[in-house]
């Protein structure tokens, strides 16, 4: 098992390198002028040769491969540039952002985790009758919603006419970061994570109604039933058990679109994370703070992922017994 | 003697064309008896099984009526009453310790006491008790599968092929196995294809043909060139079988 | 069962096909700018005068337009790519490991990536959502593809000394048609959305253009002032065309789905 755990790591170290090699080639092939994205407005006032100097200490003079070197080695020694932008370090922009994304996106998980469990429950259960067709239904409905539209409907709806929750940012206005409570990091946070929930509940929810509707269709519950098991104890004893686990997966394996939810929600609920420092980043031109969070998204998707295909061996007995007899 | 299950009138259709999958089926059986249901594959034996454990699926229904001891059959009776024994080890759940599904048919208190004895009983050793049932061989599966029905307190076991497929080995097992269930003093309705099977266990025969029951006899009428079998189809069949050398 | 896919069908194509009737650009009525919902603008007017209903209608058109296009081309380099897959298994290693490593970003990160380097607009959307969207679809092409060569039939052809492209057109296409189907019907609800939302995060579409994405991001600078018609409605639209389309795509599915079951039935 150790084996197969290690060797998934690696395959997905090899990707990640990958993955950062064609960012990095595809940054630099942009129209963007990352020298005119650090000067800005003052561009003009730069001769020929100020550029050239410019050039030469970034490094921008020498082929792309050496830059590309250069890049990756500082980052593994845990320098990410300094983002134009923001004027000072990469890691300093994305340290505190990082905490409020990963708060949002984990509050997220979690809400549309258990409730597309639930629901998705409830619906294989019960398939065919109405309660089926109505969570089928919802499911469908978030399927085809633009994820933003439905954010500003909940601003709209919340924070414009009812007033009950903040219409931006993941802390209150006028107080320093260290008053700021978790509390009030929460609060700010409901929205958007709400946005996020709602829209992820129909993946799990679809996918644990499909995989259950599966399990009791197999011979083994068929058995439980003519053993006298039926309704709510034949979900706990065989059912839960055997939908469990792919539904899970399914839910860490969502990570991408998670984060993809999270860029536009922050966009939607002006919330600073790290999906509205990559639209910011891109924007404006602002390579390094740019190419770095595309390389957390990276890390994210491949976290989700192995997690998703560890879950499998560590928790389920035939791969983890498997082997050892039989 | 005391009949505890009945069917009477039982037919099987589709909800919505009314095809008939079972038509008017007929028979008891009788506590410590063996009726065996033999007919080939297709000709609606398992249903037969569905139908009396209320568990059909989704888009048939049926009409006539199952009786246990009299009356009608509900749905606490499965498990309790009347138990099924399952063709293969697909039908434990495969993320569940042995132990644990067949001690979840053991009403009485001390159901992991019984459920070892069960396992020493049948010649199992107390650890199969932890493993998953991957991890059981064949033999050990079958005896793990026959074992739910003797934990249970069911009086009437229905067996759906308990024999697939098997080698001669092991389908002695399996027979010996079907007979400690009869010793224990319960009913069975074995349901196969497999003729050699019958005639060890079986007091009774019914042949199922095309949806309906075309002859009940005694075991002891298949001798000879079948001259005591009624219908032509169980006479053909009982002729076509090889140690009968293909009579004419 | 045609009923429940050709209804919705055909209520789409007809929205699609009506959109055309409106001229391109819309008048401005300054006496009439931020007017709520009422009979003569049903989805109510903006800041600069102009109804919001053609304004949304002209946006579902684009959506749509882009959407059939990068369907088509999602499809189309999913199945080129598939059956290079088949040539070769080393072409096949490349063609799974290019797969994971355009799903190990993010699809929108992805997409703002593509736009980043192309510098969005028109071009730059079709080819990031042609680009997010193709490995899904050769997934499932590949699995069938590779399964497909294994029967016996495709195995005869081989040794008759049938060519690859002879095969491909005799025994693959014909055999994949109702995957490419599905996927194309698949793909495109899910590209126009991602359209949206890139477009909305300023990547996508320039501002000038008419799109669902551009009239959205615009109107978040008016919820405050309480002019929900401008987020509300076009939203609703774009969501009712993609309803529509959804159930045409699910009552498709099922066709190709009972055809199929049929076939199992018959061989046994």
């Amino acid at each position: 098992m150790a084996v197969a755990i290690i060797k998934k790591l690696v395959r997905l170290v090899i990707l990640l390198f990958a993955v950062s090699l064609l960012t990095f080639l595809l940054v630099s092939m942009s129209p963007v002028d990352p020298i005119r994205a650090y000067i800005g407005t003052d561009m003009l006032l730069v001769s020929p040769e100020q550029r050239e100097q410019i050039e030469a200490y970034w490094g921008l003079d020498q082929p792309l491969f050496s830059q590309y070197v250069q890049w990756i080695s500082s980052i593994l020694s845990g320098d990410f540039g300094t983002s134009l932008i923001h004027r000072v370090p990469v890691t300093e922009v994305i340290a505190d952002r990082f905490f409020s994304s990963i708060l949002l996106i984990a509050l997220a998980w979690l809400m549309s985790g258990i409730l597309g469990i639930v629901l998705g429950s409830v619906a294989a259960m019960k398939k065919g009758s109405w309660l089926d067709r109505v969570i089928k239904g919802y499911c469908y409905l978030l399927l085809s919603t633009p994820g933003f539209w439905l954010g500003l409907l909940l601003l709209m709806v919340f924070s414009v006419w009812l007033g009950i929750f903040p219409t931006g940012l993941s802390a209150p206005i006028g107080i320093t970061t260290g008053d700021v409570t978790l509390l009030d990091r929460l609060y700010h946070a409901v929205l958007p994570a709400l946005t996020l929930s709602i829209i992820g509940v129909s993946n799990v929810c679809l996918h644990t109604r499909e995989k259950l509707i599966d399990v009791l269709n197999t011979p083994y519950i068929l058995q439980a039933r003519a053993n006298g098991y039926q309704g709510i104890r034949l979900f706990r004893r065989h059912g839960l058990r055997n939908m469990l686990l792919p539904a899970i997966s399914v839910h860490f394996a969502s990570f991408g679109e998670l984060f993809g939810g999270a860029i536009i929600a922050e966009q939607v609920f002006s919330y600073p994370g790290l999906g509205q420092a990559v639209v910011d980043a891109g924007l404006q031109g602002d390579m390094p703070l740019f190419l770095a969070i595309v390389l957390i998204s990276a890390v994210f998707v491949f976290v989700g992922n192995w997690i998703a295909d560890i879950l499998y061996l560590v928790l389920d007995p035939r791969l983890r017994k498997g082997g050892k007899s039989s | 003697m005391n009949t505890i299950l009945t069917v009477n009138g039982l037919s099987v259709f589709h909800q919505q064309s009314e095809h008939y999958l079972l038509e008017d089926i007929n028979f008891s059986l009788s506590k410590g008896q063996v009726l065996a249901l033999v007919g080939s594959s297709g000709s609606g034996k398992s249903l037969l099984a569905q139908a009396i454990l209320q568990l059909l699926p989704e888009n048939l229904c049926h009409k006539g009526e199952v009786l246990y001891n009299g009356r009608q059959v509900n749905q606490y009776d499965r498990g309790n009453n009347i138990v099924l024994i399952p063709q293969s080890v697909e039908a434990l759940d495969p993320l569940m310790k042995v132990g644990k599904q067949i001690e979840g048919l053991i009403l009485t208190e001390d159901s992991q006491q019984v459920m070892l004895d069960l396992l020493a009983r049948l010649g199992l050793e107390a650890e199969i008790a932890a493993r998953y049932p991957f991890q059981l061989s064949g033999g050990q599966a079958r005896r793990v599968l026959t074992a739910i029905a003797l934990g249970s307190s069911a009086s009437i076991v229905i067996a759906d092929e308990p024999t697939p497929g098997l080698d001669k080995e092991a389908k002695n097992e399996m027979i010996a196995l079907l007979k400690e269930v009869q010793q224990a003093g319960k009913a069975i309705l074995l349901i196969t294809h497999d003729f050699d099977a019958v005639l060890q266990l079986a007091d009774r025969v019914a042949f199922l043909y095309q949806g309906s029951i075309v002859e009940v006899t005694d075991a002891n009428h298949f001798s000879g060139d079948g001259q005591k079998l009624a219908h032509p189809f169980t006479k053909a069949l009982w002729q076509s079988l090889p140690q009968n050398s293909f009579i004419k | 069962m045609k009923k429940n896919m050709m209804i919705p069908l055909f209520l789409f194509l007809t929205c699609y096909v009506l959109s055309f009737l409106i001229k391109d650009t819309i008048s401005l009525e300054l006496t009439n700018k931020n007017q709520a919902p009422s009979l003569s603008h049903l989805f109510g007017t903006d800041w600069l005068g102009r109804d919001m209903l053609l304004r949304t209608l002209k946006g579902i058109q684009l959506s749509i337009t882009l959407g059939v296009v990068t369907a088509l081309l999602s499809t189309s380099l999913g199945l080129l790519l598939s059956l290079l897959a088949i040539v070769h298994p080393y072409l096949d290693r490349m063609l799974s490991w290019l797969i994971d490593l355009f799903l190990s970003l993010p699809h929108l990160v992805t997409l703002i990536l593509i736009s980043f380097v192309l510098g969005g607009g028109f071009k730059g959307v079709v080819i990031g959502l042609m680009l997010t969207h193709w490995p899904a679809i050769t997934r499932v092409l590949r699995a069938e593809l590779l399964q497909l060569q294994t029967m016996p039939y495709i195995q005869i052809s081989k040794q008759q000394g049938k060519g690859f492209w002879w095969r491909a057109r005799h025994h693959f296409l014909p055999h994949l048609f109702p995957q490419l189907m599905v996927g194309f019907t698949l793909i495109f609800p899910h590209a126009i959305l991602h359209e949206a939302s890139i477009t909305f995060l300023g990547f996508g579409l320039a501002a000038e253009q008419p799109a669902i994405g551009i009239i959205l991001s615009e109107s978040m600078q008016y919820l405050s002032s309480g002019m929900w018609w401008l987020a509300f409605f076009p939203g609703v639209t774009l969501l009712l065309m993609m309803l529509l389309f959804q159930r045409f795509a699910n009552a498709f599915k099922h066709h190709l789905e009972r055809d199929r079951s049929y076939e199992h039935y018959f061989n046994g």
